[in-house]
């Protein structure tokens, strides 16, 4: 466990008054639990792998796994044709510059009906996205991660566990309904606070967008 | 009837009710048909909306999306409640057909019999007019940054007219997912192109322009997504002169991608002149104070019709906290008609809208304006959480209340007790809009010299001439305020000091057409005839339309002996002007 977040001086930072209590939290069990300190998921040590086309790759289904340096693994869900998606665009890759040196590592996931490797190809082009991104072929990804709609985030611990999953923002509060400008930043202050304490929380907010693409 | 046959109807209608329900909701049977008439105007290959909406599998795969979006009425967009007086293009989809898009969805998206499929509706490929009279395209592409707050940037779109045009049609091509709305704007002054010239991109940024800026005479002239193109009822085109600019004023919200923006516009023109030309009415407040936590803070304002009118159309204005917006008819014998009412505003799909049939209502018709505003965190598009006061202002996390009214008096009479009853209003609105603004900002110039011309037109020469003078000390490079202080000293009389100020005015904008023929007017008036021929020669250069630069040096042409010139400029006065006094005691003169 990492208690990076001790040494952020309580006030500035928007989680650390959480963190805290969480940590007590935890001293305070730890007594009787000596399966560490996770809320919300039970631990799945080294369960984290995913099967995935790469989009630069040679169109084989490959498994991915956490290298040394991922703490974290965030799925992202994208569509190219979801507006509410291509909105998202600059603050994932503002998070993940910002926190992929720190061991979080992005995984942009088209699992959508219809979606072309050009079109992906293209908006990310737009966009100025680097990063890793892929085929989700059966939407095996979305049945196992029971995801909903794009975007939606699932950000998990290298072993396995659930840091957060959701929206990666407020701005919309349903299709076309939405304010200006993010109030809440909910992607970033969770996997702020794990990289700040190492604890899975598990925090789920209900995701807004456009449903997964798939002809029923 | 007889009872038999009542019954057997009765048991036959049960029996068709029985077999439609009976019967699956089908892509191919219900929903295409649907899909064709209401959704695939935009969703489209190359229309407004992300994806297209033609196919089963562009449909089915989306089914529930569909269904979620039509029974919220955000899809297809089109925020007026119904009413009486129903509105040109309006795309509202009946509560019927809504409901077959959820059978359907919940049914698993059948696709049914493909050779039931209406036939694929087929849309020109580019205008949808026939090709433009004239295609202006802005010159360079604007970059929408990829995400941030909306941008308000005004584009100049150069015309080079040889002739007068009149505008029957205009299609607006944004070629770009950024487009949230527009306004046209015609300038005829070159204020445009200067501000244009401010910085190095193209456009100049701003929600408020100058007014000499203007919508073209008593038009809307706005524009969003999927809008089909404007054409105007024959008599109401309007106007565009030799020398004049259009100035396309857009709303553009970040998509997510930097977004080029490079729009074409099609002008369609008419050799019919306008025989008439709509006036618009303001129906608002600037005194918009919203708490934090209140959802049922109404704005409210009312106009009295002193002239029998035909209503034309609305638009209505307000922004992120503005939820209802109603305007109301009440006839002189109390009879209350809604000609607005939209139960839940979204700002991103604002525009205005056009009556099918002009709405005729009598003088002493009330007109009625109030709108609702929604400052707690139950309104999502809350620009702030928890909730801020709102106020009235120009930035979408400020407030607007606004409802416009366009008009067309019945009689000359009635044009001319509108016309003064509306002006009197403007006077009123601009006083108070004008204190807003200098209370959110007191070196905003350009509201220090409204507020002086409203002085200037009441007469207090005195305080006018302190609201110009602010203006131009907390705004050193406003030609305006120097414009306006040197037309104060010519009213007060004083010749030096209106000579300096219009100089200044020329100085920082060398195209201020007024002030050179008031720095000609004020020459000619000191005896300085060459000099004077000169300024107005110059006016005259940048405004061939102006009568009284015309007519002037007309008589100092006369003064100087060369009637021929002289001659020839009270003739185009006159082209302007037919009546013109001046212009036909010159003409006459030996
Ligand atoms: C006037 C043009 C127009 C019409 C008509 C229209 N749409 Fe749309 N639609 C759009 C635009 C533009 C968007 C993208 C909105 C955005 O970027 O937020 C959109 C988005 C959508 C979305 C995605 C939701 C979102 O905002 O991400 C769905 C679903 C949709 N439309 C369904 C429909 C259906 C169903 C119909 C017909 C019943 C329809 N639309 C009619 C213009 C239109």
């Amino acid at each position: 466990m990492n208690g990076g977040g001790m040494d952020t001086p309580s006030g500035r930072h928007p989680t650390s008054i959480r963190i805290h209590r969480l940590l007590l939290l935890c001293l305070v069990t730890a007594a009787f639990w000596l399966g560490g300190c996770r809320h919300g998921v039970a631990s799945r040590p080294g369960a984290l792998s995913w099967r995935w086309i790469p989009i630069d790759g040679d169109g084989q289904e490959e498994v991915g796994h956490p290298g040394p340096a991922d703490r974290a693994v965030v799925l992202v869900f994208l569509g190219t044709e979801c507006p509410i998606a291509q909105k998202m665009l600059p603050e994932l890759d503002r998070l993940q510059r910002e926190l992929g040196p720190q061991g979080v590592r992005f995984l942009s996931i088209y699992p959508n009906e219809g979606e072309t490797r050009e079109g992906i190809q293209q908006q990310r082009r737009r966009a100025g996205l680097t990063g890793e991104a892929g085929f989700d072929p059966g939407q095996r990804l979305v049945d196992r991660w029971k995801v909903t709609v794009t975007p939606e985030v699932v950000a998990l611990a290298a072993d396995g566990s659930l840091i957060y999953r959701g929206r990666v923002n407020d701005q919309y509060a349903a299709l076309g309904k939405g304010r200006p400008a993010a109030t809440r930043h909910d992607l970033r202050e969770a996997l702020e606070a794990f990289l700040a304490t190492g604890m899975a929380e598990g925090e789920r907010t209900t995701p807004v967008g456009c449903r997964i693409l798939r002809t029923p | 009837m007889s009872p038999r046959i009542a019954i057997g109807l009765v048991l036959g209608s049960l029996g068709l009710v029985m077999g439609r329900a009976a019967e699956p909701v089908t892509f191919h049977g219900q929903i295409q048909p649907l899909v064709f008439r209401h959704c695939a105007g935009c969703h489209r290959p190359g229309g407004a909306a992300p994806f297209p909406l033609l196919t089963f599998e562009d449909a089915a795969k989306r089914a529930k999306d569909l269904a979620d979006v039509t029974a919220r009425r955000y899809m297809p967009p089109w925020l007026p409640a119904p009413g009486p007086h129903p509105f040109v293009d309006e795309r509202r989809m009946g509560d019927a057909d809504i409901a077959l898009f959820r059978q359907w969805a919940d049914a698993g998206a059948p696709r049914g019999d493909p050779a039931a499929a209406p036939p694929t509706p087929t849309w020109p490929d580019g205008w949808l007019l026939g090709h433009p009279d004239l295609v202006v395209r802005l010159p360079q592409p604007y970059t929408v940054p990829a995400e941030g707050r909306d941008v308000y940037r005004n584009f100049v779109l150069p015309l080079d007219l040889p002739q007068a045009r009149h505008v029957r049609a205009w299609e607006l091509r944004p070629h770009s997912r950024a487009a949230h709305h527009a306004f046209l704007r015609v300038d005829t002054t070159g204020e445009g192109r200067r501000l244009d010239g401010k910085d190095p991109e193209p456009g100049f940024p701003g929600m408020d322009v100058p007014s000499v800026i203007q919508a073209p005479g008593g038009h809307f002239a706005s524009w969003q997504p999927g809008a089909a193109p404007h054409q105007y009822p024959s008599g109401l085109a309007w106007t565009l002169r030799p020398g004049t600019d259009l100035v396309l004023q857009a709303h553009l919200q970040p998509t997510g991608v930097p977004e080029p923006f490079q729009p074409e516009l099609g002008l369609y023109f008419t050799d019919q002149p306008p025989t008439q030309q709509p006036m618009k009415l303001g129906l608002g407040s600037v005194e918009i104070d919203v708490p934090p936590g209140q959802s049922n803070v109404v704005v409210r304002d009312e106009f009295t019709l002193p002239a029998e009118v035909d209503v034309l159309g609305v638009l209505p204005h307000t922004h992120y906290l503005g939820r209802r917006i109603e305007g109301t008819a009440i006839r002189p014998d109390g009879r209350e008609e809604p000609l607005l009412v939209i139960p839940d505003w979204d700002f991103n799909w604002q525009g205005a809208y056009r009556f099918r049939e002009p709405v005729r209502l009598p003088e002493g018709t009330r007109l009625r304006f109030a709108l609702t505003f929604d400052n707690t965190t139950n309104n999502v598009r809350n620009p702030f959480s928890p909730p801020r006061r709102a106020r009235y202002g120009p930035n979408t996390t400020d407030e607007m209340a606004e409802l416009w009214v366009q008009l067309l008096p019945r009689t000359p009479e009635g044009r001319a007790r509108l016309d003064r009853a509306l002006l009197e209003r403007i006077a009123r609105d601009t006083v108070a809009y004008s204190r807003q603004r200098l209370r959110l900002d007191p070196n905003d110039g350009t509201a220090w010299i409204n507020l002086g011309k409203a002085l200037l037109s009441q007469r207090r020469l005195a305080e006018a001439e302190t609201h110009f003078r602010k203006a131009v000390e907390v705004a050193l490079d406003l030609d305006e305020g120097h414009y306006y202080l040197g037309l104060l000293h010519r009213i007060q009389n004083r010749p030096a000091e209106a000579r300096t100020e219009f100089q200044r005015a020329i100085q920082l904008n060398p195209n201020h057409a007024r002030a050179r023929g008031n720095l000609g007017f004020v020459e000619a008036e000191s005896g300085r005839l060459p000099e004077a021929s000169v300024h107005l020669a110059e006016a005259l250069r940048l405004d061939p339309k102006d009568v009284l630069a015309l007519t002037l040096l007309g008589k100092i042409r006369l003064q100087q002996g060369d009637r021929a010139a002289a001659r020839d400029l009270f003739r185009r006065a006159l082209v302007l002007d037919p009546k013109n006094p001046d212009a036909l005691e010159g003409m006459l003169a030996r």
